[in-house]
């Protein structure tokens, strides 16, 4: 039509003038423009009619904000000083964007990029990483180096900022778990799977792995109806602190102590560690909150898949059972490196398995006179005796068709015993004497009210269940009763043993043990107060009472010279307690546990101390006294710690002991040193000891040099050996004898009893 | 002075300004660069903010050159145009310094994206492009020239051809010295509607254009057939990017395909202002060049043809003063500047809506940049100029 206009007005140019005519044609010009704006404009329109959704979809999928996942803090756990035992660190992996690098064909971002990472992170191998991003110019996401500290990328972070030609480069941030107290306290730590946030295993991680973890955030985008892109950040939600009753001082201590013993009878010997398995827990014993609970050898949660803690280890084989279950069977080789080196990785899971396990809950096994306490305290509870008994040991018992023998059966049996005699000297004939006045229901009862076969219920993963491992009052024949009375024939575990001895001594309250006080969230608010729990009442306070006499005179010397556990005082105190050494299955082997279980002050009861070594690596293994020494060292050191003062006079040899250790005295502080030489010289504990033990063995009086200690000494075992044969403890003359096989294998023992296996 | 000398003052002004000055055109041109910076602002707030620390950056510096644009348009508005165009030699002068400036790249270039077309000014710090100036110069020289003409030489072939050769030398030379290929069509297309306008004939007129959209249509024929043509070629490589974005891994067809997805992104109504998604990171140059594909994405397809509207009522507010216009100096003075308006909206838009292959022209008053924003509202006190000279006339009638 327009055109049509202007050749009518160019043909009939004669009526125009040439002003006219100029103007018509530039009016031409503003017509073209206008059909050129139209033609533009309807292109825009199909492109968004056409394409519109395309574009908008290819727009939001450039925009990566769909899926950041803002990682959630684990929290931490803390000792009850706030000592942290575990954390978690902010890390960050190292994130390539080569599409950003590639961005400009003159590389104007790549070379700066490679260049600033070359400098900044000397392990990454920058001309793979060029021949990868060049060769993958599409790839928006590929990790480089993970768990990078903010120390190791802050140097990159300010180059990146100073120079806008590096680019590419993003970190995003983790969580890593961090064990600041290293191999310490992985006994009832347990660890975190990869270290990070994806589930604790063993200990409080996985026990409190639903408090400990929290919930991750996420920064999203989403189309609204508009389809618009809306950015929205959920924040993450961290994990709850628990707050332990452990103490990290105290824990430190024993598990010094459980080393310095592992190192002085490494390769002692056998090849392997100085016992096969070592524990020990202390317990508050008014609240039954664990201070410390170690077992050896110990694992760095934060390395937990290092294989050198194996190294001295019992190796443990997979067996598949009559009943098709897999069974790791404990064998008599202990590990070395070169098994390492060519055991499978399924093997070495296994063996690790047993590393990780804590043997203070989930090692079962006999445990042997520590177990007379109960016995004692069940039977003056119910009124089978009345405390005031006395008994008669002629060095063994015959139960049934068996004859069960007590351990001082060589030298003739310990003659005329009193209730606390029988606990103080252990003597296994007087026990199965009142073993047999409680009868069979009442052994059963109380097993049970002592928590025996069942869980403690302490808030730890892994505790054992020992159902199966206890007889019932309908199972329970005579002998089973006779060698229950002394802890043999039935399996606990080291936290059933010391919980139920704390309501021994404690006046009867069965405290629940338990490792949390409470629980904070991430602002540091308590979110849960975990308060003692008493479970039962045990026995009555005046049984309590006779219990504490009792067993102080297990330790002290009112127990007279044949009382078991004198090695176990720490200098300066007065402790109670009660010994332990039983034999493992198979009988006749010389396996031996020993033990010692304890309180102290033995006139406060404070705390309750357990210490348990499996198998020592010793060629006489049933010297109690090592069990005696390694709670004497430990206590030594906790007492003063806790703040608990001296109460018993000292000899200027404990002085000069515990100045040549740089141990503290505590007793200084509350009595005069005069008061202290006054008692000395007739105090040495030593001195009576050997006397008494010639006095024994021989029936001779005392001459000025005991005669033991002229017997040469054993080389291979360390013992001196008497001209009868028998063997003398070189430092004592405490007489190790072969007798202490108090059970052989004739005596019936409970199917479910075998402290070699365990079923996963 | 007391308040009733203010306020005659201030009357005076305002009849000054109703009687002597378009303030239609005046509007237009103040909207556009009003607008113009805020999408400055918007498009590269996040690419300042990157790459200088300071998301005003650009748009600073782009009202500082808006200032000085502004104040040598009203310099210019009150020069006496005429009386310089009577100087003796005034043509070659021009048309030498129009040439001349081009070769100031050579000694005093500043290389920017690639190409040497910056010189930097002394004593302002601020970078010109000479191309800028050249555009500037040869419409006044082609309008002097042609106005000496008379009618009838440019009407015949001698004449036209004189002036498309002379124009031709300044295109060669802008394009070779400068790489600037764009400035140099914009200087060609400018000169051959200055001729057409100028004479009485049609035919010469209708079968240039006739020979060069052949020409083109050949070009993109030979490049769409043999995929091995481009090769080697820079201007060759663009077309064939243009032509199938998608494959090409060159910037400008990542440029051009970026400015696609926004326009499509943004929709009927847009995004909303400053909410564009495509100008970070993905969209380059978004406050350049691809400035209207940042307003398309925002604004929507509304925005982007209220836009148009607005250039479209700039160039006819132009129109109306070149018909009132009876000196033929003046008139073709205006008939170029026009030109130059709608030569340079069309192709910027073109580019973006992916209609032509990337030439990397900007949009006038709203694309950042300096030396452009500086003489195109020289132009548009130009043409008030010669408004103002009409309105004089008409009183004096």
């Amino acid at each position: 039509m327009a055109l049509k206009q202007k050749k009518k007005k160019s043909n009939s140019r004669g009526t125009f003038t040439a002003r006219q005519l100029r103007f018509y044609k530039l009016s031409m010009l503003l017509l073209v423009l206008l059909v050129i704006l139209v033609f533009l404009s309807i292109r825009l329109v199909k492109i968004v009619r056409d394409h519109g959704e395309d574009y908008q979809r290819i727009v939001l999928s450039n925009q990566r904000y769909d899926s950041i996942i803002i990682p959630f803090r684990r929290g931490d756990i803390v000792d009850s000083k706030g000592t942290i035992l575990a954390t978690s660190e902010k890390v960050y992996n190292l994130v390539v964007d080569a599409s950003v690098m590639m961005t400009y064909d003159d590389n104007r971002y790549l070379e700066p990029t490679l260049t600033a990472l070359g400098q900044c992170f000397p392990q990454i191998n920058i001309n793979e990483l060029r021949a990868y991003v060049t060769n993958n110019e599409s790839s928006q996401y590929h990790i480089l180096a993970k768990r990078l500290t903010y120390g190791e990328i802050s140097e990159f972070l300010n180059m990146q900022e100073n120079n806008s030609y590096i680019r590419g480069v993003t970190f995003e941030e983790e969580y890593k778990r961090i064990y600041p107290m290293g191999n310490s306290c992985s006994t009832f730590l347990g660890y975190t799977i990869g270290n990070g946030n994806s589930g604790g295993k063993y200990g409080l991680e996985e026990y409190y792995e639903g408090i400990l973890t929290g919930t991750d955030g996420r920064e999203y985008g989403f189309q609204n109806e508009d389809a618009t892109l809306e950015r929205t950040i959920k924040p993450a939600v961290d994990g709850y602190t628990i707050h332990t009753t452990i103490d990290a001082t105290i824990q430190g201590i024993v598990e010094k102590h459980l080393s310095i013993f592992n190192e002085t009878y490494r390769n002692n010997y056998r090849q392997g560690n100085g016992a096969e398995n070592l524990g020990c827990i202390i317990m508050d014993i008014n609240s039954g909150e664990i201070l410390a609970m170690a077992d050896f050898p110990t694992y760095n949660p934060g390395d937990y898949m290092n294989t050198d803690p194996l190294i001295g280890c019992n190796y443990y084989e997979a067996v598949e059972n009559a009943g098709g279950y897999i069974e790791y069977r404990k064998s008599a080789e202990t590990i070395t490196q070169e098994m390492i080196d060519q055991m499978s990785s399924d093997q070495i899971n296994v063996n690790l398995y047993n590393l990780w396990k804590n043997q203070c809950i989930s090692y079962t096994y006999e445990p042997g006179s520590t177990a007379k306490p109960f016995t004692v305290g069940a039977a003056l509870d119910c009124g089978a005796i009345t405390g005031n008994e006395v008994y008669t040991c002629n060095g063994a018992l015959q139960v049934s068709n068996y004859f069960i023998k007590c351990h001082t059966y060589d030298s003739g049996g310990d003659g005329v015993v009193t209730v606390q005699d029988s606990i103080a000297w252990s003597c296994n004939v007087a026990l199965m004497k009142i073993a047999q006045s409680l009868g069979t229901e009442n052994m059963c009862k109380y097993q049970r009210l002592f928590n025996l076969g069942l869980k403690t219920g302490i808030d730890l993963a892994g505790e054992a269940r020992t159902e199966t491992l206890v007889y019932n009052a309908s199972t329970m024949g005579p002998v089973d009763l006779a060698t229950n009375s002394f802890g043999q024939n039935f399996n606990a575990t080291m936290i059933q043993m010391i919980s139920g001895f704390s309501s021994l001594i404690n006046g009867g309250y069965y405290y629940e043990p338990h490792l949390v006080s409470y629980i904070t969230d991430s602002n540091g608010a308590v979110i849960q107060t975990i308060e003692p729990r008493v479970l039962k009442q045990t026995v009555s306070e005046s049984v309590s009472e006779r219990m504490r006499q009792y067993c102080r005179a297990t330790v002290m010397e009112e127990g007279g010279s044949r009382r078991s556990g004198r090695n176990a005082r720490p200098y300066g105190y007065a402790i109670g307690g009660k010994t332990g050494t039983a034999q493992t299955i198979p009988r006749e082997t010389g396996q031996i546990v020993i033990s010692f279980m304890g309180y102290a002050p033995a006139d406060d009861p404070q705390i309750a101390i357990y210490v348990v070594i499996d198998r020592p690596n010793f060629a006489k293994q049933d010297n109690v006294k090592y069990a005696c020494l390694l709670c004497r060292d430990i206590l030594q050191e906790v007492l003063p710690y806790m703040g608990i003062y001296m109460t018993e006079p000292l000899t200027d040899e404990e002085i000069k002991y515990l100045e040549e250790k740089q141990l503290e005295n505590t007793l200084r502080y509350t009595q005069g040193s005069e008061e202290q030489s006054v008692e000395t010289g007739t105090e040495d504990p030593y001195e009576e000891i050997e006397l008494s033990e010639i006095t024994d063995s021989t029936g001779e009086t005392a001459s000025v040099y005991p005669r033991w200690m002229s017997y040469p000494i054993d080389e291979k075992t360390g013992y001196r050996v008497g001209p009868d044969g028998k063997y003398y403890d070189a430092d004592t003359g405490e007489l190790a004898t072969e007798s202490m096989s108090i059970l052989d294998d004739t005596i019936p023992v409970n199917d479910n009893l075998d402290g070699n296996t365990q079923t996963e | 002075m007391d308040v009733r000398t203010w306020k005659d003052s201030a009357d005076n002004f305002r009849e000054y300004l109703e009687t002597d000055i378009d303030l239609n055109l005046l509007f237009i041109v103040l909207f556009l660069i009003g607008f113009g910076l805020l999408m400055v602002y918007s498009a590269s707030s996040y690419v300042a903010l990157r790459d200088f620390g300071k998301s005003s950056y650009f748009f600073r510096k782009q009202i500082i050159a808006d200032v000085l644009g502004l104040v040598c348009m009203f310099i210019t508005i009150f020069m006496p145009v005429k009386k310089i165009m009577d100087l003796p030699h005034i043509k070659k002068i021009v048309y030498f310094l129009a040439i001349g400036v081009i070769f100031l790249v050579i000694p005093f270039g500043i290389e920017s994206h690639g190409a040497r077309r910056w010189i930097q000014v002394p004593f302002i710090g601020g970078n010109l492009q000479p191309a800028e100036i050249t555009k500037l110069l040869m419409i006044i020289f082609l309008a002097a020239m042609i106005n000496s003409m008379g009618n009838k030489a440019i009407t015949s072939w001698k004449g036209f051809s004189l002036c498309m050769g002379l124009t031709c030398l300044a295109s060669i030379l802008l394009y070779t010295v400068t790489d600037n290929l764009s400035s140099a069509l914009i200087v060609f297309c400018i000169a051959f509607v200055m001729c057409f306008v100028a004479s009485a004939d049609f035919k010469k007129y209708l079968l240039f254009i006739a020979l060069g959209l052949a020409a083109a249509g050949g070009l993109i024929a030979y490049v769409s057939s043999n995929d091995s043509a481009a090769e080697g070629s820079f201007r060759l490589t663009r077309i064939s990017s243009w032509l199938h974005p998608e494959n090409s891994t060159e910037t400008s067809a990542h440029q051009m395909l970026q400015g696609l997805y926004a326009i499509g992104n943004g929709g009927w109504f847009g995004r909303g202002l400053g909410q564009s998604v495509q100008k970070i990171t993905v969209l380059p140059e978004p406050h350049n060049d691809m400035i209207f594909a940042v307003i398309c994405e925002e604004l929507g397809i509304i925005g982007a043809i209220s836009l148009m509207i607005m250039f479209a009522l700039m160039i006819y507010r132009m129109l109306l003063i070149a018909r009132n216009t009876k000196d033929r100096f003046n008139f073709l003075v205006v008939s170029g500047i026009m030109a130059h308006f709608a030569i340079q909206v069309v192709l910027n838009i073109a580019v973006v809506t992916g209609s032509i292959p990337n030439t990397g022209v900007s949009l006038p008053f709203i694309s950042y940049g300096g030396s452009s924003a500086l003489f195109l509202l020289i132009e548009v006190g130009l043409v008030l100029n010669i408004d103002r000279a009409n309105r004089a006339e008409s009183r004096g009638k």
